[in-house]
C-alpha cells in the first residue's frame, strides 16, 4: 500500500512540474479517498486548488483540515467568512454550525474502518460544485479567452449561467466580457441580474423586467478587421461540434436529447415543415451537436402541439427540448419582442394580456359567484377569459351552465395568478415556479377546481407539484358531459346547422380529452357535427400554443387560416372548440380572412347555453 | 481449520483486459503471502493451452490440494480449468476462480481500487480453497428421442435433422398443416425464388419420414420431468375428420355453407368451416373448425335450436334439411316462426352491422316451405318401441313437445285435453290473423304422425280423471304441462260489471263458434302482447275505438314493437305510465276505468311503478279487456299432494322437471309461470330426456341434457375478424290495414325463396361450423365423425426444441392508427401483401388494389413498429429486405412507381446489399424519412382519389406527400401470442421483448436457460430464412450430441438435504424456481433431485432448519470467503 502511495505522490508533483494542475489535482483526489487522514495531502490539495483557482476544492481541502485537526472556533469562522465570499452558502453555514454549540469531536477512526471504506468508492465531496457540464463549460470558455475569441465566449459564458443562475461571480464574468465586446445591452442585463441576485427582493423584478425589453438592442459581435487566414478559408462552412452546449440544454432539463435518430418521424408530422417556418428534426439534430440554428430552427417557432411526441418513435419530449433552449435564450435577453412584452406583463400584473391585477374579475360580475371556499367546485379563470373581451363570453355560458345545473361553484378572482403554462413552455422556468407556489396557496383549500382553458388544466394537472395533496382538476366539458348525461342539463333548444369541432391540442393530445366536447354538441338538437380533416390525437393546432399566441405569424403561414378555411369548405357555419386561446387565434382568422358572413367561432359551452337557456326562461 | 493445504494461485493477465488496470505482481505478492498458498503463477492468458499444461504439470509437481484461477468470470472458462485440472488426476471440484475482470479490471476505474478488490476477491477463494471437498458430478441418463414444438421452417428442418440422424422426433404443430409463417409467402428474398417451391419438399419429407411423428393441430399442454426424460402431454384436438380415410378429395368444402376468413390469408379472403389451409398441406386431411364458443344466436335460443345451421341451409336452397333441424329441438316451428320473442335476433352479430338476421322469419320460411312441399308426416320413430306408457296432461306447445320427442324415442304417448280440440293457448288466444288455425292444425297433425295420441275432451286433475287415474289406468310416467289460462284479475271495485273481461277468455271466444260482437268503446288494460292481440281482435270484432292502457313506457313494454306498431297503424291507440285504480259501472254495466298516471323507478331489482298524484283521468268505455297476465289452475294437482309454488305454479326441479311425487313430471307455464312459448317447448323437450331416463332406469351413464347452447362468441370479436358489408335486414311484407281489418286472415306475409336466401347470406358465420353436417353426406369416404374428442396424448422425450415462431402485430393499434390500416382499404401490412402475390391468394397473385385496379403507385413504408419505444424497441431485421422484395415484385409484375421510405437501410448479410444495389437500378425511389401519416384528404388535383403519404424527406430537409394506390406496412415481427404460456411450461425465460433468451448471446445462442431445452428460428428473435435453418440445424445438433452421449455430467454444486435436520414444513418446494425438491410422505423430509437442481441455492436459504445446503457453498466454505473478502 505504501508503495503505491509513494508512487501516486510522485506522480502528483510530476504533474504540478509540467504545468498540468488539474490532472494533478484529479490524482490527489484519488489517492485522498484511499488515505483520508492524509493531511499533507489535503493541503496540498488547498495549495493545487488556489493555484487553479479553484474555490470550491481549495474550500473543500481546508474544511477537510480543519475537521481532522480538530480546529479553533476562530478558524471555523474564517472559513465560513471564506465561504461566505465565494457565495457558498451551505459551506458557509455549516463552519457556522460548528462554532455555535457544535465543537467538532475530534475524529478518532481506527485504521480497521478506514481499511474497510477505502475499498468501497465514496460518493464524491459533498455540495454538488460544478457538474461536468459546468466545468467543461468553464474550460472551454477559459480557452476561448486564451485564443482571444470573445464572440464564442460570450455565447458560451450565457450558456454557462443557465446552468448556475444564481452564480454571482459568473454574472460578473459575463458583465465584464460584454465591457469587453462593447455589448451595452448585454452588460445592463448581466448588472441587473446581479443586482436582483444581491437584493434577493421579489419587488425588485418588475425592475429587471423593464430592463430586459431594452436588451433588444443587443449589438452583434464586433468583427475583427483583418485578412483572413488559410486555415480560415477552408473551415469556411464547417461547424465544430459544441457538446458543452448541448450538454447544457441536456442539464436545462432535455434529458432525451440524445435519443433521437432523426428518422424524420416528427418533421413529417409538425404543421410547419410543409410551410418551411420550422424544421423540428433539424433543431433536434443540431442542438444535440450544439450547433447555432439557421432561420428555420428558430426554437421559438415550436407551438408545443405535441404532435412530433406523441408519434415519436424514442418518446422523446420535443416541446421539452424547445422549452430547455428556450430557457437558456431567456437568460441572454433574445427572447421574441412579443414573449418579452406578454412574460413581464405577467410579472407586473399576472396576466399576459397587460389588464390590471383589479380588473380580474370584472368579466364574471354579473355572474353571482361568491368567493367563499366551502364551495364544491372552486373557479379557475384563464387570463384570456378574465381580460379578452371576445372570451368573457365563453367564460359566462360555462358558469351560468354550471350553475342552472345546480353546480355549487365559488369564485376570487383577486386571489388568481396566471397559471404559467405558457410562460413555462416559454422557458420562464423561475416565473412559472413562482406563479405556481402562488396558485398552489391560494387553491389549498379547494374541493375540485374547474377551469375554462386546457392551457389552466394542464398546469395543473401535469406541472404543478402538489405534493400529493392537490385538489380534483376539471376542464368545463369534462363537468358538463357528466351533467347532460345525468340529465341535469336539458339541451332541448335547436341550434340548427353544421358544427365542426377543433380539438384544442392541450384539451386532446395533452390530456385526452376529445369525446366529452363530442359528446356535448351531439346532445344538441339540430346539431350536425362535422370532423375537421384532422381530428382526435392527429389534430392541428391552430397556432397559438406555445407561446405562438404572443408572436406574429405573417399571413400565409397561419394554421388557424387552414382550420378556418377547411370548417367553411366542410360547409359548417360553426367552428367550435373548448380552449380560450384557440377561440382568439381562430376568430381574429376568420376576420382576417373576411368570412364573418360564413363561419363565426364559438366555445362548445357558447353553443351549449344556447340550447340549455330555452328551459330557463320558459 | 484443517491441516496445512497446498495451494496455488494462478493470476490470469487475460491479455491487457486484467493487467492494464489490476497491477498484477502487486496481486501475485499479495496472493504469496496468504494462507497455505504454495505457488503463485502469472499467465498473459490462463485459458490457453500452454497455460492450461502449467496447471496440469504444477498439480503434479507440486502436489497440489486445491487451485485458485483468477481470472474471468466463471460463465467463461470454468469448464476450461475444471477439465485441466481433472485430467490430471486431481478431482475438479478443488479449483475455484475468483472474477477479477468482470467484477474488478473492467468495473472500476481507479487501478488502486481496482487491484484491491482483485485481492479481495484472490483472498476470499484461498480461503474457501483451503475448505473445498472432492465431489462427483451427477450423470443423467438420455433418452434417445426428442420434442420439437413448432412445425415452420426452423421446427421442420430440426425434426429432419434428428430424423435423418436415426432417432425418434415428435412434431408438434398447433396449426391443421406444417409449413409455418413460410408458407404464406410468395417469394424470399435476395434470390426471389419461390418459397413454396422451397418449402413444399421439405414438408412432405417431415410428413413422411418414419422416425417423425407428426402430430398437427394439436398443443403441447404440460411438460414434467428434466433433461433426459421430459413426460410430454400433447392435447390432439379433434379434427372431426379420419385422418386414416380422408383422401383430400375437398367435396366436403364444396358444400359446406359457412364462409369465414382464412387464416392463411390474413383474412383476405374467406375459407369454408370444413377446410385445409392450402392445397400442399401436410398432412393433406380436412379439419372442421368448431369453435369452442358458439353462434350467440344459438346459445340465447332457451330451447337451444341451431339458428345458425338452419340459417347456412336455408342460404343453400336446403328447406327441408333446414326444417329437420329445427325438429331437433322444437315442434311449432311455424307457429314458432311466427310469434316468438326471438332472443337469437337480440344477439345476432349482424346487429351492429345493419340489423339481426331475420332468423324468425327464416325458420317461419323453412315451415312453410315444408308443409307447402311435404307431407305433414314424420311416420313413427324408427327406433325400437318401449313399453312404457307415458301420459301427458295438456296439449299446449310443452305438452307436445313432451310428446313428439317421447315418441321419436320410441315410446307410446297419450296426451289429454280438456278442450275440444289440441293446441292449448296456441289454439285458443293467439289469434287466426298472427298464426292462423290451419297451420296449428298442420304442425299438430306432423306431431300427432309420430304416433302421439291426442285425447281431446279429457280432463285431467281439474274435475275429470286425476293423476292417481293415470297410474291406475297403466300409465309409467306423466308430465303435466296444463299451461296457465287464467286471467290474472285486478281486485279493485267494479271489475265484475258486465262488459269487463279477461283477455284470454275473450281471446278463446273470439276463436270459437260464436264470437262476440263488439260495437262503441273497447279499453284493454295492459300492454303485453295477449293485450294487443285482444285490441286488434275486437277491431276486427267490430269496435269503433280500441284504447289499450299499459303501465310500462314504450322502452319497457313487453308486447313486440313490431306487434304494437301494427296495431298502431290499425288504428288502436296506446297510452303508457297508466294504471287503473277504479271501474265506473251503471247498473252493473261497464261505463268508463278511471286511469292514474305513474312514473318508473328501477331502483331495486324489478320495475316499481309509482302512481303521481293529481294525475287521474277517466276513460270511457262500453267493454273492458283485461290483459293482466295469467295464472295456472292447479289446485286439483294440489289435492293429490303435488307440491305447489306460492305463486300456484307446481313446484319442479329446474335440472329434470320432476315433481315431488315420483314418476310425474311438470313443465310450461304451470310449471314456470307465464313465459314465451320457446320456453315452454324447451321444457317440453327436457321433460321427455329426464321421463326416458327414469322410464329407463339408466342412472348408469345419465347422459345430462344437452340444452344446446354452450358459450356465446363475443360479437364485436366476431365483427373485427369479418370483412363484410353492412346491410339492411329483410322486411316481411304485410297485408295493408284496410284489407286485413275486414278479416281474421293472417297480416305478416313470409319470405319468398329468394329474398328467403339473401337474408339468410347476411349471417355472419359467428360460431365457425354450423353443425348442418351436410359435409357428412357429402363424404363418400365417410371420413367425418362429429363424435370424435380431443386426445390426450402422453410420451417420453430426452431433449425439446422450440421452435414456436413469431406473430404479427396490428398496425392499427396506439399512434400507428395514423397510418390507416383498416381504414383505408388498400393499406395492407406485409403479409397481406405476400397473399396478394401469392398465386393462391385472393388476386391469384395479381397486384390490384380493393376494387380490382392495377396500381399506378405503391408506397413501402419500413419500420411500422419498429424501433418504436411505444411498439418495438428493437429492429426486426428482415422488414428492408422483403420490403424491398415487394418493390422488385411490384415492379416486375406492374409498371407502377414504388416508394420507399425508410430510416436505415439495412441491408447486412450475403448478396443483400447487392440485391438493394439492383431495386436502385430498378428505378425504385428511396426516400429517407419515417413516414408521419396516410391520409386520403386531397389538397390538389393530383391527389384525389389517392392516398397520400406524408413526411419528410430528411435527406433533403423536405416535405413531402406522395399520391399512391397503394401502401405496404412493412411490420416487425413480434413473439407468437402464446410465447408467454410456452415460457411457463417449459420453465425457459424471454427477454424484455418477449423472445425466448439464449443462454449467451455469441456463444450459446441455441441454448436455453433450462437444461436440454434448444431454442430455434424465430421464437428466440427475429431472423431470416437461412438464419432459421442454421439456428435450427445448430439446435439439432446439440440435442443429438445429448442423445449420442447417452447421459449428461451436471455441476456437482447442487443442493442436498439433510435428512435428520429436516422438519419437512416445505417452504423449500414452494421457493425452489426450477420444481427440484419434492416431499417424501412416508419420511416426512423434502428430497433435491440433483438432476433438476441448478445450484442456485434458494431452497438453501429459504431453509429454516439449516437442513437444506449446497455443495461447495456450504456456510464453512461461504464464511471462509467472506473471512478472505475482508482480510
Amino acid at each position: 500500500m505504501a508503495d503505491i502511495y509513494a508512487r501516486l505522490q510522485k506522480q502528483i508533483d510530476d504533474y504540478v512540474a509540467m504545468g498540468e494542475v488539474q490532472k494533478a489535482i484529479s490524482l490527489l483526489q484519488w489517492s485522498l479517498e484511499t488515505n483520508k487522514e492524509d493531511l499533507q495531502g489535503w493541503s496540498k490539495l488547498a495549495e493545487l486548488a488556489r493555484k487553479k483557482g479553484d474555490v470550491e476544492a481549495e474550500l473543500l481541502a481546508l474544511f477537510t483540515l480543519a475537521e481532522l485537526q480538530s480546529a479553533k472556533p476562530e478558524q471555523w469562522l474564517k472559513l465560513a467568512e471564506a465561504a461566505d465570499a465565494a457565495g457558498m452558502e451551505q459551506r458557509a453555514r455549516d463552519a457556522r454550525k460548528r462554532v455555535e454549540g457544535h465543537p467538532a469531536e475530534p475524529r478518532v477512526e481506527t485504521p480497521a474502518r478506514t481499511d474497510a471504506r477505502a475499498k468501497l468508492p465514496e460518493p464524491r465531496v459533498e455540495t454538488p460544485a460544478q457538474t461536468d457540464a459546468q466545468a467543461k463549460l468553464q474550460q472551454r470558455i477559459d480557452e476561448y479567452l486564451a485564443q482571444g475569441n470573445l464572440a464564442k465566449a460570450i455565447e458560451l459564458q450565457k450558456w454557462y449561467l443557465e446552468i448556475d443562475k444564481r452564480n454571482r461571480r459568473a454574472w460578473s464574468t459575463l458583465a465584464d466580457l460584454a465591457r469587453m465586446e462593447g455589448n451595452v445591452a448585454l452588460e445592463r442585463l448581466a448588472q441587473s441580474m446581479l443586482a436582483e441576485l444581491e437584493e434577493q427582493e421579489p419587488d425588485e423584478w418588475p425592475k429587471l423586467a423593464e430592463a430586459l425589453p431594452a436588451a433588444d438592442t443587443v449589438t452583434p459581435a464586433t468583427a475583427r478587421i483583418r485578412a483572413p487566414t488559410s486555415r480560415e478559408i477552408i473551415n469556411g462552412q464547417a461547424l465544430h461540434p459544441m457538446i458543452e452546449v448541448a450538454e447544457a440544454v441536456v442539464e436545462a432539463g432535455a434529458v432525451d436529447l440524445t435519443h433521437c435518430y432523426q428518422c424524420g418521424t416528427c418533421s413529417g408530422s409538425c404543421p410547419w415543415t410543409p410551410l418551411g417556418r420550422f424544421n423540428v428534426r433539424s433543431f433536434i439534430g443540431r442542438t444535440g451537436l450544439g450547433f447555432d440554428y439557421d432561420e428555420n430552427q428558430d426554437p421559438w417557432a415550436c407551438l408545443s402541439c405535441g404532435l412530433c411526441a406523441d408519434r415519436c418513435p424514442n418518446e422523446i419530449d420535443i416541446p421539452g427540448i424547445a422549452r430547455a433552449v428556450r430557457s437558456i435564450i431567456v437568460k441572454t435577453g433574445k427572447a421574441p419582442d412579443g414573449v418579452r412584452l406578454a412574460i413581464s406583463s405577467v410579472e407586473i400584473s399576472g396576466n399576459p394580456w397587460s389588464g390590471g391585477r383589479e380588473q380580474r374579475g370584472k368579466w364574471a360580475e354579473a355572474l353571482d359567484l361568491c368567493p367563499d371556499p366551502g364551495h364544491n367546485y372552486t373557479l379557475f379563470s384563464c387570463c384570456t377569459t378574465a381580460y379578452d373581451p371576445d372570451s368573457l363570453g365563453d367564460g359566462q355560458a360555462t358558469v351560468r351552465l354550471l350553475q342552472s345545473a345546480g353546480g355549487d361553484l365559488c369564485y376570487e378572482p383577486g386571489a388568481e395568478t396566471c397559471c404559467g403554462d405558457t410562460v413555462l413552455a416559454c422557458g420562464y422556468d423561475q416565473l412559472f415556479q413562482r406563479l405556481s407556489e402562488h396558485n398552489r396557496a391560494s387553491l389549498a383549500n379547494a374541493r375540485a377546481v374547474v377551469v375554462t382553458s386546457p392551457h389552466c388544466l394542464n398546469a395543473f394537472r401535469n406541472h404543478y407539484d402538489w405534493r400529493g395533496r392537490g385538489p380534483r382538476v376539471f376542464h368545463s366539458v369534462e363537468l358538463l358531459q357528466e351533467m347532460v348525461r345525468d340529465g341535469r342539463l336539458n339541451p332541448e333548444l335547436p341550434v340548427e346547422g353544421r358544427v365542426a369541432y377543433h380539438d384544442p391540442c392541450y384539451l386532446g393530445r395533452r390530456n385526452g380529452v376529445y369525446q366529452a366536447p363530442r359528446d356535448l354538441l351531439t346532445s344538441i338538437p339540430g346539431l350536425e357535427l362535422v370532423e375537421l380533416s384532422k381530428h382526435h390525437e392527429d389534430s392541428l393546432c391552430c397556432g397559438g400554443g406555445g407561446g405562438g399566441i404572443w408572436q406574429d405569424v405573417p399571413k400565409g403561414e397561419r394554421l388557424a387560416d387552414i382550420r378556418v378555411l377547411e370548417a367553411v369548405e366542410r360547409g359548417s357555419q360553426i367552428l367550435a372548440t373548448a380552449c380560450p386561446l384557440c377561440l382568439m387565434v381562430l376568430r381574429s382568422s376568420v376576420t382576417s380572412l373576411g368570412l364573418e358572413e360564413r363561419l363565426s367561432v364559438a366555445s362548445v359551452s357558447e353553443i351549449l347555453w344556447r340550447s340549455v337557456q330555452g328551459d330557463r326562461h320558459e | 481449520m484443517s491441516d496445512r493445504k497446498r495451494l496455488a494461485v494462478y493470476i490470469c493477465h487475460c491479455g491487457t483486459n486484467i493487467s492494464a488496470k489490476v497491477d498484477v505482481k502487486q496481486l501475485s505478492e499479495f496472493a504469496r503471502g496468504l494462507p497455505n498458498v504454495c505457488l503463485v503463477k502469472e499467465s498473459t492468458f490462463m485459458c490457453s493451452e500452454p497455460g492450461q499444461t502449467m496447471i496440469q504439470g504444477d498439480i503434479a509437481e507440486h502436489q497440489l490440494d486445491g487451485l485458485v484461477i483468477a481470472s474471468c468470470s466463471p460463465l467463461m472458462h470454468e469448464g476450461t480449468f475444471r477439465a485441466a485440472v481433472k485430467s490430471s488426476g486431481l478431482n475438479e471440484y478443488l479449483m475455484t476462480m475468483a472474477n477479477i475482470r468482470e467484477q474488478s479490471s473492467w468495473v472500476i476505474e481507479d487501478p488502486i481500487q481496482a487491484t484491491g478488490r482483485a485481492k479481495a476477491h484472490v483472498a476470499g477463494q484461498v480461503m474457501k480453497a483451503a475448505r473445498l471437498e472432492p465431489l462427483e458430478p451427477h450423470r443423467v441418463p438420455i433418452k434417445p428421442s426428442a420434442l420439437v414444438i413448432g412445425g415452420g421452417i426452423a421446427g421442420m428442418e430440426a425434426a429432419l435433422q434428428i430424423a435423418w440422424a436415426g432417432h425418434k422426433v415428435y412434431l408438434v404443430e398447433r396449426e391443421p398443416s406444417i409449413g409455418g409463417h413460410m408458407a404464406q409467402l410468395d417469394k424470399t428474398f435476395p434470390t426471389m425464388d419461390c418459397a413454396a417451391c422451397v418449402l413444399t419438399p421439405k414438408m412432405v419429407s417431415v410428413g413422411r419420414h418414419p422416425n417423425i411423428e407428426l402430430l398437427t393441430y394439436s398443443e403441447v399442454a404440460g411438460i414434467e420431468g428434466y433433461l433426459g426424460s421430459f413426460t410430454v402431454k400433447v392435447r390432439k384436438r379433434a379434427r372431426y375428420v379420419d385422418a386414416a380415410r380422408c383422401t383430400g378429395c375437398g367435396d366436403c368444402a364444396q358444400v359446406c355453407p359457412v364462409s369465414i376468413p382464412n387464416e392463411q390469408d390474413m383474412g383476405l379472403q374467406d375459407r369454408r368451416a370444413i377446410f385445409r389451409p392450402f392445397p400442399q398441406a401436410v398432412p393433406n386431411v380436412f379439419v372442421v373448425d368448431r369453435q369452442k364458443e358458439s353462434s350467440p344466436c344459438r346459445s340465447a335460443c332457451p330451447a337451444g335450436v341451431n339458428a345458425h345451421g338452419y340459417v347456412k341451409l336455408i342460404s343453400q336452397g336446403r328447406y327441408e334439411q333446414a326444417f329437420d333441424l329445427i325438429a331437433e329441438r322444437v315442434v311449432f316451428a311455424g307457429t314458432l316462426g311466427r310469434i316468438c320473442p326471438a332472443p337469437c335476433e337480440r344477439e345476432c352479430s349482424r346487429e351492429l352491422a345493419g340489423g339481426h338476421v331475420g332468423v324468425r322469419a327464416l325458420k317461419r320460411f323453412a315451415a312453410d316451405w315444408y308443409y307447402r312441399h311435404r307431407k305433414a308426416s314424420t311416420g313413427p320413430a324408427a327406433v325400437a318401441m318401449r313399453p312404457e306408457g307415458m301420459a301427458v296432461v295438456g296439449s299446449g306447445p310443452s305438452g307436445l313437445a313432451c310428446a313428439f320427442y317421447l315418441a321419436r324415442k320410441g315410446f307410446p304417448v297419450t296426451v289429454f285435453e280438456a278442450h275440444d280440440k289440441p293446441g292449448g293457448l296456441i289454439r285458443n288466444a293467439i289469434p287466426d290473423f298472427r298464426a292462423p288455425q290451419e297451420l296449428v292444425d298442420r304442425e299438430i297433425e306432423l306431431i300427432r304422425s309420430s304416433g302421439v295420441d291426442i285425447r281431446c275432451g279429457v280432463s285431467v286433475g281439474q274435475g275429470g280423471k286425476t293423476i292417481g287415474d293415470l297410474f291406475r289406468e297403466g300409465f309409467h310416467t306423466v308430465y303435466i304441462a296444463a299451461g296457465a289460462g287464467r286471467d290474472r284479475k285486478l281486485s279493485i271495485p267494479g271489475e265484475d260489471a258486465q262488459g269487463v273481461m279477461g283477455a284470454i277468455e275473450f281471446l278463446g271466444a273470439a276463436k270459437g263458434g260464436n264470437p262476440p260482437s263488439l260495437s262503441g268503446r273497447v279499453v284493454v288494460v295492459g300492454v303485453g302482447n295477449t293485450a294487443v292481440d285482444a285490441a286488434r281482435t275486437a277491431l276486427r270484432l267490430g269496435a269503433r275505438v280500441v284504447k289499450i292502457f299499459g303501465r310500462e313506457s314504450r322502452a319497457v313494454m313487453p308486447a313486440f314493437p313490431e306487434e304494437v306498431a301494427a296495431a298502431e297503424a290499425e288504428g288502436v291507440s296506446v297510452q303508457f305510465l297508466t294504471t287503473p285504480v277504479a271501474f265506473d259501472t251503471e247498473g252493473g254495466r261497464i261505463k268508463g276505468v278511471e286511469f292514474v298516471r305513474v312514473r318508473l323507478d328501477d331502483q331495486g331489482d324489478e320495475l316499481q311503478f309509482i302512481p303521481v298524484e293529481g294525475t287521474s283521468f277517466k276513460v270511457q268505455a262500453d267493454t273492458v279487456l283485461l290483459a293482466l297476465g295469467q295464472t295456472p289452475s292447479t289446485a286439483g294437482f294440489a289435492s293429490e299432494r303435488i307440491e305447489l309454488n306460492p305463486d300456484g305454479t307446481i313446484k319442479v326441479d329446474p335440472e329434470t322437471l320432476s315433481t315431488n311425487i315420483r314418476g310425474v313430471f311438470a313443465g310450461g307455464n304451470v310449471a314456470a309461470g307465464p313465459a314465451p312459448m320457446v320456453e315452454a317447448l324447451a321444457a317440453g323437450r327436457r321433460a321427455a330426456h329426464h321421463m326416458a331416463l327414469y322410464a329407463t332406469r339408466s342412472t348408469e351413464e345419465d347422459p345430462a341434457y344437452d340444452d344446446g347452447r354452450g358459450t356465446p362468441r363475443d360479437q364485436r370479436a366476431v365483427l373485427e375478424s369479418r370483412s363484410y358489408q353492412v346491410l339492411a335486414p329483410a322486411r316481411l311484407p304485410e297485408r295493408p290495414v284496410r284489407e286485413r281489418l275486414r278479416d281474421f286472415g293472417e297480416v305478416a306475409l313470409g319470405l319468398e325463396q329468394e329474398a328467403a336466401r339473401t337474408e339468410a347470406n347476411r349471417c355472419l358465420d359467428c360460431g365457425g361450423c354450423c353443425e348442418c353436417r351436410l359435409c357428412e353426406a357429402s363424404c363418400e369416404a365417410k371420413a367425418l365423425d362429429f363424435s370424435m374428442k380431443d386426445e390426450i396424448l402422453e410420451f417420453d422425450v430426452g431433449t425439446i426444441i422450440v421452435a414456436t415462431g413469431f406473430g404479427i402485430g396490428d398496425p392499427s393499434r396506439g399512434n400507428l392508427a395514423r397510418y390507416g390500416y383498416k381504414k383505408y382499404p388498400d393499406v395492407y401490412t406485409s403479409l397481406e401483401f405476400e397473399r396478394l402475390n401469392n398465386a393462391l391468394g385472393p388476386t391469384n397473385g395479381k397486384i390490384r388494389t380493393r376494387d380490382g385496379r392495377t396500381p399506378e403507385s405503391v408506397a413501402i413504408i419500413h419500420c411500422v413498429g419498429s424501433r418504436d419505444k411505444k411498439h418495438y424497441p428493437y429492429c426486426s431485421r428482415v422488414c428492408c429486405l422483403y420490403s424491398l422484395k415487394f418493390a422488385s415484385l411490384v415492379r416486375e409484375k406492374t409498371s407502377a412507381e414504388v416508394y420507399e421510405f425508410y430510416i436505415d437501410m439495412r441491408s447486412a448479410g450475403k448478396n443483400n446489399e447487392e440485391f438493394y444495389q439492383r431495386l436502385r437500378e430498378e428505378k425504385v425511389h428511396f426516400v429517407r424519412g419515417k413516414v408521419a401519416e396516410v391520409t386520403d384528404h386531397a389538397l390538389c388535383p393530383e391527389e384525389e382519389g389517392k392516398l397520400v403519404v406524408v413526411g419528410e424527406d430528411t435527406l433533403l430537409q423536405q416535405a413531402v406527400r406522395v399520391s399512391v394506390d397503394m401502401v405496404v406496412l412493412s411490420v416487425g415481427m413480434e413473439p407468437s401470442a402464446d410465447a408467454d404460456k410456452v415460457a411457463q411450461m417449459l420453465r425457459i425465460s424471454r427477454d424484455r421483448n418477449g423472445f425466448f433468451t439464449e443462454r449467451h448471446p455469441k456463444l450459446a445462442p441455441v441454448t436455453s436457460f433450462s437444461e436440454g431445452i434448444w431454442l430455434a428460428g424465430c421464437a428466440q428473435g427475429p431472423k431470416d430464412i437461412p438464419d432459421s435453418v442454421t439456428q435450427a440445424g445448430a439446435a439439432a445438433v446439440r440435442a443429438l450430441a445429448l442423445i449420442g452421449a447417452g447421459e449428461l455430467v451436471l455441476p456437482a454444486f447442487v443442493a442436498w438435504s439433510s435428512n435428520e435436520l429436516c422438519s419437512g414444513c416445505r417452504m423449500c418446494m414452494a421457493m425452489c424456481p426450477y420444481s427440484a425438491l419434492s416431499y417424501d410422505a412416508k419420511q416426512r423430509i423434502a428430497v433435491v433431485n440433483e438432476a433438476m437442481c441448478k445450484g442456485c441455492g434458494t431452497c438453501v436459504a429459504t431453509c429454516p432448519s439449516g437442513a437444506a445446503q449446497q455443495r461447495m457453498f456450504g456456510d464453512a466454505q461461504l464464511f471462509a470467503e467472506i473471512r478472505g473478502i475482508l482480510l
